[in-house]
């Protein structure tokens, strides 16, 4: 029972704290990519974004505790211009 | 009166038709242009990604001619992939135009659109002025085709070698303009320095915030 509990926890924890990879379409200059760290920054659960332009993905650490949904994810690249072509978790 | 209630009721429909999502929204963007044919700066503040509204002035050095507009920018279509991004904008301006102290009014269209990886960009921008005199009616064209010859990361200093063609039929010097250039981009700031067919500096700078 304990090792249950305790798997679980683990489960929990990793669930919250790891990190999302985002991949976005169109994302092939600087300029998106600023646009993308200035919108992903300005959420209160993102403790750090990580841009890759090379392979056009936005790594987001959370903060502990904190979480962001795909819905909300992807609604903030849309809200953009841009497209999410997919979401790594 | 009746004057100023078209103007303001052609600026509301245009304000609601036209934009452009060169920043964020939310983003403001100075933009200048120093070219063979003219000199230009374009500021201006984007509510939405898909639009944009902002203060326009141009110079034209041959025929001494100076532009100060309202310009309007509007995304029409971009297309996404997972590797490029292409762009199909219309812009339009209006406003002043003078030469040797007399006034017209002018409105500006433009058709233009962009096709760009890590590794090519090309582009297309079509101009179409007119003025209610004879000072600003003129036809300008432009293409351009660049190669990056190393791809950088986000925050790298990102070059570009590029070629641009314009075609001007109806400017007092040559009508086809050639000119090599180089950009060079970092984050959120763009320079062009360039040297054209017609022996003219091309010194191009855009800044977002």
């Amino acid at each position: 029972m304990v090792r249950v509990l305790i798997m679980m926890t683990l489960l929990m924890t990793s669930a919250f704290a790891g990190a999302i990879k985002v991949q976005v379409k169109g994302m092939v200059c600087d300029f998106c990519a600023s646009t993308m760290e200035a919108q992903f920054k300005n959420n209160p659960n993102v403790q750090s974004v990580d841009i890759d332009l090379k392979g056009k993905t936005i790594t987001l650490e959370l903060k502990p505790g904190k979480n962001l949904s795909d819905k909300t994810i992807t609604s903030m690249v849309t809200n953009q211009g841009y497209v999410v072509s997919k979401i790594d978790r | 009166m009746l004057r100023t209630l078209l103007l303001f009721t052609f600026l509301l429909i245009q304000t609601h038709a036209i934009g452009r999502p060169i920043s964020y929204s939310g983003g403001t963007t100075v933009m200048q242009n120093n070219g063979p044919i003219k000199h230009n700066i374009h500021i201006h503040y984007t509510p939405h990604y898909t639009y944009s509204i902002g203060y326009v002035w141009e110079h034209y050095r041959n025929d001494d001619i100076d532009l100060n507009g309202i310009q309007l920018n509007y995304l029409i279509h971009r297309w996404h992939y997972l590797h490029a991004q292409g762009n199909l904008y219309f812009k339009t301006a209006f406003g002043d135009a003078e030469q040797s102290s007399q006034h017209d009014l002018y409105a500006m269209v433009n058709l233009a659109g962009d096709y760009e990886t890590q590794r090519i960009f090309t582009s297309y921008d079509a101009k179409l002025y007119r003025s209610n005199g004879h000072i600003m009616d003129q036809f300008q064209q432009s293409a351009r085709l660049g190669v990056a010859p190393y791809i950088g990361d986000y925050g790298d200093l990102h070059t570009w070698l590029m070629l641009e063609l314009s075609h001007q039929p109806n400017y007092s010097g040559d009508t086809f303009i050639l000119t090599p250039l180089v950009r060079l981009f970092k984050g959120t700031k763009l320079v062009e320095i360039g040297y054209s067919s017609d022996h003219r500096l091309l010194f191009n700078w855009v800044l977002r915030f």
